[in-house]
C-alpha cells in the first residue's frame, strides 16, 4: 500500500545570491497525505513551483514511481500527474459547475459540439465518488467559497494526477465548509490520491495530515510523523523562537469610559437588525460570528459601504447623516477590507505610493508631493512592521502575502486613526507576519485607536480583543468582556440559534 | 532576529525614488531624436523653423487633447468621444458668432458645451456605471450626429476675423495652439508627476475599490476627468475652427483613436495606474513627426496609418518586454 510515489533529492534553488531553498530531502508515499509548513518565505511556495516546474532546481533531483524526471514545465508536471489547487480561485463564475471541472477537456461530439450529456454524466461521477454537496449544472458564481474550492479540487482531480498540492485550501473558508473539504479529502485518500497540505492552520495540519514537513529560512527543519509532534513544538521549529512571545497578550486595564462611536439600530434590510454597540477609545473590540452572521456587514456600514443602512452612526457623540468612506475618513476611520489583492492594494503600484495613499496631504509640501516626507514615511512603516522589500519603489505585486498584508496595514493606520476597523488583518499569512500586524494593533489601541476587530480565527480575537460580541444571524446575542473568555463558550455561543437572545 | 530585518532594510536608497519616476520617457525620446537625424539627413527642408512650426501646430491640437487623455487613462478611463467634441464645440462658437455675439462669448459657449457633454460622461460612466467604452462610443456617434443636424450637413463657413485671429497670431514665430499647448504640457507634466491632487488618479487607476476604502473622493474625481476631457477637446476644436476660418461638420474625426495611441506609446496603459504627460506628448510628437516625414519624402499618404499602427504595436511590445524582466 505505502508505495514510495515521489521522492526529493538534495534540491536547492538560489535567486541571485539568496539561497531559498537549502538541499531539501523528501518523500511522499501513494495515500499519503504530507503536511507543508512554514512562515512565508520558509520555501514552501519556491518547493511547490519546483515540483510544479515553474522553475527548476539548481542541484538535486526529482523521481516519481523511482524514475528520474524532469520537470519543465507545468504541463510536464500535469503529464507526470502533479496537479496543484492555488489558493487564488481560478474559476470562471459564469459557467457550471461542470463546464468549470472539464475546462480545456470537454467531450465533444463527432461534429465538434459539446456533449453536454457526457459532461454532466462525467462530473456526476465525480461528485457520486467522492460524496460532494454540488450539482453538475449549478452556476459556479453563485457557489460559496467552500464549494468553490471544492470545484477548484474536482478540476484538478479531471487531469487524473497521483499527487495533488493544495495551497492554503482553507484560508477563507468557514468551519462547517472547512468541514466538507476535509470529508472530500479523505475520500482522496481512500482513492490513493497523495497530497501535498500547506497551510497556516496548524490544527489543520495536525488533524488532517499523516507526516509533516517542516521548512525554515530554506531548510528542511524535518519531516514528523503527526503523533510526535504538537502545536507548540511545530511553531518553535517555524520560528525558532520561544513560542510565549507568540501568545502572550499582556494585560492591560483599559478603561471603557470615552465612547468614540456608538451604533444605534442598524439595519441593512438583509442581514443586520437592529444592530446597537459602542466602541471605546483604546479598546480592541472583537465581533465573532459564523460567516453570514453580520460581523463583517456592520463593518462595511460604519465605513459607509453598504446601501440601504437604517438607524444611527454616532462619531463621538455627534450624529453622521449618510456615511461614506470620504466621510468616514474624514472623521478619522480607516478600514483593512478582508482581501488585500481585490480592494486594499494597489498591487501594480510601489510600496511607497501604497503605503501613503491615504496621507497624500501630510506627505507635501503646499500640496506637492514631497520625495523626502514619502521616503521617510515609508521607512517608518517598513521598520516598524519588518517589512521585508528590496527597495521603496518594488512593486506591491512582487511581494509575499504577509509583506503585502504588512503593507496594507501601514497604509490604513498611516493617518493615525482613531477608530481602526480590521477585517481578517491577518488572513493567510505566516506567524512571524501575524504578530507583527497583532502588535501594531496592540500599540494603536494602547496609544487610543478604538479597534473594531474581525476575525475567520476564534483564536485571534481571543488573544486580541478586550471585549466580543457575538452574532448569530444578524444580530448581537452577547457581550462579553476579556475575563470571561473561553473558547468553548465563544463557540457555543456562535453556533447558538437565534432565539438564544430573547430572553 | 528582527533586530536582523530592520538592518537589512537600511540599503534602501534614499534617492531610489527619484529613479523611477523620472524618465521612462527616455526610450522614446532617444527614438524620436533619431527620427529626427534621419530625417534631417533625408530631407533638405525638415531641419528648418517653418517646417518645425508646422509640425507643433499640426500636433497641438491633438497634444491639447493628450493632456485629458492622459489623466483620463491614468485614471483606469477613457474617452472614445473627444473628436466629436471637438467639432462640436467648433460648430457651437461657430454658431454663436453667426448670431453675432462676441468672440469671448463664442469661446465660452463652446467650452461650456464641451464641459457638458464630458460631463454626461462621467455621469454615466462613475454614477451609473455603464462602462466608458460603450458610454463614450454613444456619445461620440451622438455629439456628431447633433453636428450634423444643427449644421445640416455642411459646417459653418467664414467666422469673423476677430475670431480667426485667436488661432491666427504669432507669438514668437509661435502660433497661439503652440503657445496653449505647451502650457498646458508644462503644467500639467509638473502637477501629474507630483501634486497631492493628481496623485489620486494613480490610486484610481491602479484599484478603484482600493482608492475609495482609501477615503479618495472615487466619483467625484472621476467626473471630473470627464468634465475636464470635454473641455479640452472643445477647447481644441474651438482653436481647428479659429485657424481654418470655419467650423467643418468632420473637424476632429479620427481623434480619438490617434490621440489614445500617442498616450499609449508615451506609456499610458488601458489598464490604468501608468503614464505621464511627457511620455504622452512625446506619443503625440512622434505621430506627428511621422506624417510630416511622410509628406517630405513624398511617400504616398496611404502608407501612414499602416505605420502608425505598427509603432503603436511595437510601443506595446517594448514595454510589455520591459516589465517582463
Amino acid at each position: 500500500m505505502s508505495k514510495k510515489l515521489l521522492e526529493a533529492k538534495k534540491i536547492s534553488k538560489s535567486f541571485f545570491s539568496n539561497k531559498v531553498l537549502d538541499d531539501i530531502d523528501f518523500s511522499i508515499n501513494y495515500g499519503e497525505i504530507l503536511g507543508l509548513i512554514g512562515e512565508n518565505g520558509a520555501g514552501k511556495s519556491t518547493l511547490v513551483k519546483i515540483l510544479t516546474g515553474v522553475y527548476k532546481p539548481d542541484t538535486g533531483y526529482i523521481t516519481i514511481d523511482g524514475l528520474k524526471v524532469d520537470i519543465e514545465n507545468i504541463n510536464i508536471a500535469k503529464n507526470l500527474g502533479i496537479g496543484i489547487v492555488f489558493q487564488e480561485l481560478s474559476l470562471v463564475g459564469n459557467l457550471s459547475v461542470a463546464d468549470n471541472i472539464f475546462i480545456g477537456k470537454i467531450p465533444s461530439n463527432k461534429i465538434g459540439f459539446i456533449d453536454k450529456k457526457r459532461l454532466y454524466q462525467m462530473t456526476g461521477k465525480m461528485i457520486d465518488k467522492f460524496k460532494v454537496n454540488i450539482k453538475p449544472d449549478d452556476i459556479v458564481g453563485k457557489l460559496s467559497i467552500g464549494n468553490k474550492q471544492i470545484v477548484e479540487i474536482l478540476k484538478a482531480i479531471s487531469s487524473n494526477p497521483k499527487l495533488l498540492i493544495l495551497d492554503e485550501p482553507t484560508s477563507s473558508l468557514e468551519k462547517n465548509e472547512k468541514e466538507n473539504l476535509f470529508k472530500l479529502i479523505k475520500e482522496l485518500k481512500k482513492d490513493n490520491y497523495s497530497i501535498i497540505y500547506i497551510s497556516h492552520y496548524l490544527d489543520e495540519i495536525l488533524s488532517i495530515t499523516d507526516n509533516i514537513l517542516v521548512l525554515r529560512d530554506g531548510k528542511k527543519i524535518g519531516i514528523f510523523k503527526k503523533d510526535e509532534v504538537n502545536k507548540e513544538e511545530l511553531i518553535r521549529m517555524m520560528i525558532n523562537k520561544d513560542i510565549k512571545e507568540y501568545f502572550s497578550s499582556d494585560i492591560k486595564k483599559i478603561k471603557l469610559s470615552e465612547v468614540l462611536m456608538e451604533a444605534r439600530n442598524i439595519s441593512d434590510g438583509e442581514i443586520l437588525q437592529n444592530i446597537s454597540f459602542k466602541l471605546y477609545r483604546g479598546e480592541i473590540l472583537g465581533l465573532v460570528g459564523l460567516l453570514g452572521s453580520g460581523t463583517i456587514n456592520i463593518c462595511k456600514a460604519i465605513f459607509g459601504l453598504s446601501k440601504n443602512i437604517t438607524g444611527d452612526i454616532f462619531l463621538k457623540g455627534n450624529k453622521i447623516v449618510k456615511i461614506s468612506p470620504v466621510i468616514a475618513k474624514n472623521n478619522n476611520i480607516s478600514f483593512i477590507p478582508e482581501d488585500r489583492r481585490a480592494s486594499g492594494l494597489f498591487l501594480n503600484d510601489t510600496v511607497s505610493n501604497n503605503i501613503i495613499a491615504a496621507i497624500l496631504k501630510s506627505v507635501s509640501k503646499l500640496n506637492f508631493l514631497s520625495n523626502k516626507k514619502i521616503i521617510n514615511v515609508t521607512k517608518h512603516f517598513v521598520d516598524l512592521l519588518n517589512i521585508k522589500i528590496s527597495n521603496i519603489n518594488q512593486r506591491v505585486i512582487y511581494l509575499s502575502g504577509g509583506n503585502q498584508q504588512k503593507i496594507l496595514v501601514s497604509k490604513c493606520i498611516a493617518f493615525n486613526p482613531e477608530i481602526l476597523i480590521a477585517v481578517d488583518p491577518t488572513r493567510g499569512i505566516d506567524v512571524g507576519s501575524k504578530e507583527d500586524i497583532h502588535r501594531i494593533l496592540r500599540e494603536a489601541s494602547k496609544k487610543g485607536t478604538g479597534v473594531l476587530l474581525v476575525s475567520s480565527e476564534l483564536d485571534e480575537v481571543i488573544n486580541m480583543s478586550d471585549r466580543i460580541l457575538i452574532f448569530v444571524k444578524g444580530k448581537i446575542t452577547k457581550v462579553i468582556h476579556k475575563n470571561d473568555f473561553d473558547n468553548y463558550q465563544i463557540t457555543l455561543a456562535i453556533n447558538r440559534s437565534i432565539d438564544y437572545e430573547e430572553k | 532576529m528582527r533586530r536582523n530585518n530592520i538592518n537589512k532594510n537600511k540599503f534602501i536608497k534614499d534617492n531610489s525614488y527619484k529613479r523611477m519616476t523620472i524618465f521612462e520617457e527616455l526610450p522614446l525620446l532617444i527614438f524620436i531624436i533619431i527620427i529626427g537625424i534621419i530625417l534631417t539627413f533625408l530631407s533638405p527642408h525638415f531641419l528648418n523653423s517653418q517646417n518645425i512650426t508646422a509640425v507643433l501646430l499640426g500636433s497641438s491640437f491633438d497634444a491639447i487633447v493628450a493632456v485629458s487623455m492622459t489623466l483620463l487613462l491614468i485614471s483606469g478611463g477613457f474617452d472614445l468621444s473627444v473628436g466629436s467634441i471637438a467639432g462640436f464645440g467648433g460648430v457651437m462658437a461657430g454658431k454663436m458668432l453667426v448670431y453675432g455675439q462676441s468672440p469671448i462669448i463664442a469661446v465660452l459657449v463652446g467650452l461650456l458645451s464641451g464641459a457638458f457633454i464630458g460631463f454626461l460622461n462621467g455621469f454615466i460612466i462613475a454614477k451609473i456605471k455603464i462602462n466608458a467604452l460603450i458610454t463614450t462610443l454613444a456619445m461620440l456617434y451622438i455629439v456628431r450626429g447633433t453636428i450634423y443636424i444643427i449644421t445640416k450637413g455642411l459646417g459653418i463657413s467664414t467666422l469673423p476675423d476677430n475670431f480667426n485671429v485667436i488661432a491666427q497670431k504669432r507669438f514668437y514665430g509661435f502660433q497661439t495652439p503652440i503657445i496653449i499647448m505647451l502650457v498646458f504640457i508644462i503644467l500639467a507634466e509638473i502637477f501629474f508627476r507630483k501634486s497631492v491632487f493628481f496623485r489620486q488618479y494613480y490610486f484610481i487607476g491602479g484599484n478603484e475599490e482600493s482608492a475609495k476604502l482609501s477615503g479618495i473622493k472615487v466619483y467625484f474625481l472621476k467626473i471630473l476627468t470627464y468634465v475636464i476631457s470635454g473641455t479640452m477637446a472643445a477647447l481644441a476644436g474651438i482653436l481647428m475652427a479659429s485657424r481654418m476660418g470655419g467650423a467643418v461638420s468632420t473637424a476632429g474625426t479620427g481623434m480619438e483613436l490617434r490621440v489614445i495611441a500617442a498616450c499609449i506609446i508615451g506609456g499610458c496603459s488601458l489598464a490604468g495606474g501608468k503614464g505621464t504627460m511627457l511620455g504622452s506628448f512625446l506619443g503625440v510628437l512622434l505621430m506627428g513627426l511621422v506624417s510630416n516625414a511622410f509628406n517630405l519624402l513624398g511617400v504616398s499618404i496611404y502608407w501612414q496609418q499602416a505605420v502608425m499602427g505598427a509603432i503603436l504595436l511595437f510601443a506595446v511590445l517594448i514595454d510589455v518586454l520591459r516589465r517582463r524582466d
